[in-house]
């Protein structure tokens, strides 16, 4: 919570953003950052309040373990008052500071779905544990929170449409997290402005795009990310060149561009993170029969991309842009091994986010069904089958430190 | 003092086009009529004739890429997180960098083009001198080479609009026969020789066109680099036909009720219709046309040609908040020219998409001032753009 690169490693690097051609930046350390901010550390602000949160979730569940002192003392340097008046300041001034020109700042306000979402997890945790110090944590935050959940829920009634890919910004999984504090705290603004978004966008949908949801480990020789088969979906591009690609219809189901293509799961399944969704949103009639309409059955080929177990890479995923001619020295060779390293255990650890991701959602998908369903026990069983991959990519991980374990655990908690 | 007096000129010249063009503003009544065929439809439009690209309009848009070329881009003002930034122009950069002017590097870029098209269309403009010597002082070999340097370490900044506008600078360069465009097009020919194949590749790995109506639109991209490709770079042109036909050619009915975006300049529908009209052979696009666009006069056209109302017009925080839907004038109305450049000459369509666009580029011409710097950096590239879409150049 206090180390990563947010804080003591390099400042900012610029990537595909320009930094650096006309303008050369200089960086130094907000004065008393420990003071005036409170999730600085874990290498980027969302892992630093998902970290936050597991770190709650552990103390709150193991209440008697050695390490408690020693948690509380962390919580309490970084959720003080001030600390989260910082934030709440510092949220404030940027949400104000966005450029007028709309495609000059094309990223949007920052950490807003992702960390918004985490932060509310974060808040309905503290909001639901009867102790003295969660209720005082839980106060100094109030003011962000209740900030966040109204820019949250505005974020999700504007957007045009959702975004269906497998990266942190996928609308339906940042949903989720949102209920969970709607519910939590009773607040029914952020539920309704959910439950109507998640209807208008959701409700419609036929044959989730299974087929895009292989998770292939970036390694070598395996090309791109999920590059299994595409669904019968519009903008899907490998099909047969006299099937029409009807474009009023490009808003069911597809994937939407990025710039190099793409869909498929990075860290979520679009399919399942929408099917774990739907489960909060609709009755339970309706949603049987929703998810009767969305999802292949599950003993079906078409399922199968789904239930397959990630492949545990071995080597390093291949950059889509070769680098320039390799340096051939000892030295060079060595400096290349060790980018090598480091990219097999980042792309490892990224599986194993997935699969903990995919187990989650299955496990919502589950508690949703009639108990007389007989398909929850398969549910069940496929969400441990991910779950235990997602342990076995994890174990000796060098790379998902500052984010990885929340994703155990929120899984851990959503089974409980 | 050179900027006081670019500023005097830009004034002048913005009250010049407002001029001409308020006449001729568009008004559309609430409840829009149905019509059911071309000719009733064409009798609704307002008669606004298209602007030649003459002396005077050629004056007035060169002032503004002028006025621009040398305004270093803003300095970055990030809220700090814990990290505090301080900024410092990078070193030497009147010979190091070629772009930092007019606001981003791809406005640098377009803006140059504008200049030099301007100039190579009215050799002897009074701005001629100065024009010149700016774009003189920005294609140095030094200049150009230190903008190669950076992009090479800049992994996708740019690509592809910045890179898919350096290409059509390019082109406009190596097809002038001028002593000083000889020297320039051999400075930039590294960097086009560069973005051309980043290009390449980068349509080659696309799995899904973009399209959106703002920068990284795909067939956007296809269109600023076409002239380029086809003039200088076979494998960029053989890409590009196979890219449109692998992304494009199956579509069917254009999503034009999704039109226009909230921050949109470009149409997505217009744009892709415009690309193909210029790469299918006619008798393949005519029927392809038609099942992806819907026909002119129809209620699903309609917001194709939505544009800025009296209220709109009237509310100067609206316009400022929102630049891009001047642009989007300017930008449609080049779509609708190239597609009417495309169509056989007999066909009805032809003057009915002028007139659209000459509609729509009326609307964009009095409001070039009207935004200030957020606009007035970039409108005289769509607005040339756009003019040379008409047959009617006058030198």
């Amino acid at each position: 919570m206090d180390s990563g690169a947010t804080a003591r490693g390099a400042p900012p690097a610029a990537a595909n953003n320009g930094a650096g051609y006309f303008w050369v930046a200089n960086y130094t350390l907000l004065n008393d950052h420990d003071r005036l901010r409170a999730f600085w550390g874990c290498n980027d602000w969302h892992s630093a309040v998902a970290a936050t949160w597991a770190t709650i979730r552990v103390l709150r569940t193991y209440p008697h373990s050695t390490l408690n002192d020693l948690t509380r003392e962390k919580l309490n340097a970084h959720l003080g008052r001030a600390n989260l008046d910082g934030e709440l300041e510092f949220f404030r001034a940027t949400a104000a500071a966005i450029n007028p020109i709309p495609s000059a700042s094309q990223t949007g306000l920052f950490e807003r779905p992702y960390g918004f979402s985490w932060l509310l997890e974060l808040a309905s945790e503290l909001h639901t544990w009867p102790d003295s110090q969660a209720k005082r944590w839980s106060g100094n935050m109030a003011l962000l929170t209740a900030w966040m959940a109204d820019s949250l829920g505005a974020y999700f009634t504007k957007l045009v449409e959702p975004i269906r890919s497998g990266s942190q910004g996928n609308t339906a999984l940042n949903m989720t997290l949102a209920l969970d504090y709607a519910d939590a705290a009773h607040d029914t603004k952020l539920r309704n402005a959910v439950v109507s978004t998640a209807r208008k966008f959701y409700l419609a949908d036929s044959t989730c795009s299974t087929q895009a949801e292989r998770a292939v480990p970036a390694a070598a020789g395996g090309g791109g990310r999920g590059s299994g088969g595409r669904g019968p979906n519009a903008d899907t591009t490998r099909r047969a060149p006299t099937i029409p690609n009807d474009l009023t219809a490009s808003s069911r189901g597809a994937p939407p561009p990025t710039q190099f293509g793409g869909g498929g799961p990075v860290i979520t399944s679009p399919c399942l993170s929408e099917a774990a969704l739907m489960a909060r949103v609709l009755d339970q009639r309706a949603y049987v029969a929703w998810l009767d309409r969305v999802l292949p059955p599950l003993e079906s080929g078409r399922f199968s991309p789904l239930t397959e177990a990630i492949a545990i890479p071995t080597g390093p995923p291949i950059p889509p842009t070769p680098p320039p001619a390799a340096d051939t020295s000892p030295a060079g060779r060595a400096a290349a091994a060790v980018v090598a390293a480091n990219a097999l255990a980042t792309e490892r650890a990224r599986l194993a986010g997935l699969s903990f991701s995919r187990a989650q959602s299955m496990e919502r998908i589950a508690r949703a069904l009639p108990s007389t369903d007989h398909r929850v026990a398969a549910w069940h069983r496929l969400s441990a089958i991910q779950a235990e991959r997602g342990f076995e990519l994890m174990k000796d991980d060098q790379s998902g430190i500052s984010w990885l374990p929340a994703q155990a655990l929120l899984y851990l908690t959503v089974r409980k | 003092m050179m900027n006081r007096i670019w500023i005097g000129l830009l004034v002048a010249a913005n009250a010049g086009i407002a001029q001409t063009a308020v006449r001729s503003h568009v008004e559309r009544p609430k409840n829009d009529p149905v019509f059911t065929d071309l000719s009733s439809f064409v009798a609704s439009l307002p008669v606004v004739e298209p602007r030649p690209l003459d002396r005077t309009a050629a004056l007035q848009l060169s002032t503004m890429p002028l006025s621009c070329m040398d305004h270093p881009q803003p300095r970055p003002t990030p809220v700090p997180y814990i990290w505090e930034a301080t900024y410092t122009p990078v070193a030497d950069y009147e010979t190091t960098r070629a772009f930092y002017g007019c606001y981003d590097w791809h406005s640098a870029v377009n803006s140059a083009w504008t200049l030099v098209r301007i100039l190579k269309t009215f050799p002897d403009l009074p701005t001629a001198s100065a024009i010149r010597q700016k774009l003189n002082d920005h294609f140095g070999a030094s200049n150009i080479a230190g903008d190669l340097q950076f992009f090479k370490t800049a992994g996708t900044f740019e690509l592809p609009y910045g890179y898919a506008w350096l290409l059509r600078l390019q082109y406009e360069l190596r097809s002038w026969n001028d002593s000083d465009a000889v020297r320039w097009a051999a400075n930039i020919q590294p960097m086009a020789t560069y973005m051309s194949e980043r290009m390449t590749t980068y349509l080659k790995e696309l799995q899904q066109p973009v399209r959106t109506g703002v920068h990284p639109n795909t067939a956007m991209a296809m269109d600023n680099a076409l002239g380029y490709a086809r003039s200088f770079d076979p494998a960029l042109e053989s890409e590009i036909r196979s890219s449109a036909e692998r992304l494009f050619r199956r579509d069917v009915r254009c999503n034009t009720a999704a039109e226009p975006g909230p921050s949109d300049f470009a149409s997505p529908c217009l744009m892709e219709a415009a690309i193909m009209s210029q790469l299918m052979d006619r008798d393949s696009f005519l029927p392809w046309l038609d099942s992806f666009l819907p026909p002119l006069y129809s209620t699903e056209f309609r917001p194709l040609t939505k544009g800025l109302g009296p209220e709109f017009v009237k509310n100067p925080a609206a316009i400022a908040s929102k630049s891009h839907i001047v642009g989007l004038a300017f930008v449609r109305a080049t779509s609708m020219g190239e597609l009417a450049n495309a169509l056989p000459a007999s066909d009805a369509r032809v003057p009915v998409l002028r007139r659209l666009a000459a509609i729509q580029a009326a609307t964009g011409f009095p409001l070039m001032g009207a935004v200030g710097y957020d606009g007035s950096h970039y409108y005289a590239s769509w607005a040339t753009t756009y003019l040379i879409t008409n047959p009617r150049v006058v030198p």
